[in-house]
């Protein structure tokens, strides 16, 4: 994954890519305990259109690209981190909340349980998020179904 | 009445577990995860498992 985050790294150096920002399961994994996935999803800010699935180092590298405001700032206000040296950036805990709850699968309610039994979310950052994302409503009507 | 067996303290470890898998650093967790589908796609292969074949996998 190292050679990943270089590449894509490089991809923002040399404008193919605007910015960038790792979302999905890995970025859960960061917060949370690890669990299988396929995938590494990345969110991207590109001038045109790209292609979905590239394998890098034999991990299929989805990149998403930015379609909402809620995943343009999750983008912007991505945290900087370091891989095995490697500077990379990866999506807030309250971003991600943010985006499972929009997405709204089983899956994501499933997570958004980890997340909050783990304490791996700021309750104040989050709902400040919602809010400006009008998600506040969506929140209310599914959180009891987060709580344990 | 039938008696079951107190699990309490299985879920208990369990709960340890998870909360130290979590406190991993993002490569360690990272390594499980290619681990995991490792183990995944040897599972989903179908093969009969030999003990010289057994993936060396441990979590």
């Amino acid at each position: 994954m190292k050679e990943t985050f270089k590449v894509l790294n490089r991809m923002v150096k040399a404008g193919v890519i605007e910015d960038y920002a790792i979302g999905g399961a890995i970025a859960a994994i960061y917060y949370l305990e690890p669990f299988e996935t396929s995938d590494l999803g990345i969110f991207v800010r590109v001038r045109a259109p790209a292609s979905e699935f590239i394998g890098i180092e034999g991990f299929p590298v989805q990149f998403l690209l930015v379609f909402n405001p809620l995943t343009d700032e999750a983008v912007s206000r991505a945290r900087a981190i370091k891989f095995a040296r490697v500077s990379t950036r990866i999506i807030r805990a309250e971003h991600l909340v943010a985006i499972m709850l929009d997405t709204g699968r089983t899956k994501d309610y499933l997570r958004i349980n980890m997340f909050l039994e783990a304490g791996a979310v700021n309750l104040r950052s989050l709902k400040a998020v919602l809010k400006r994302h009008n998600l506040m409503e969506k929140w209310t009507a599914n959180e009891y179904k987060f709580k344990s | 009445v039938k008696k079951f067996p107190v699990i309490k303290q299985i879920i208990e470890n369990k709960q340890k577990h998870r909360r130290a898998l979590a406190a991993l650093s993002f490569e360690e967790k990272v390594a499980i995860v290619f681990k995991l589908r490792a183990r995944n796609k040897f599972i989903k292969s179908g093969q009969v498992v030999k003990h010289a074949q057994r993936p060396n996998i441990k979590l």
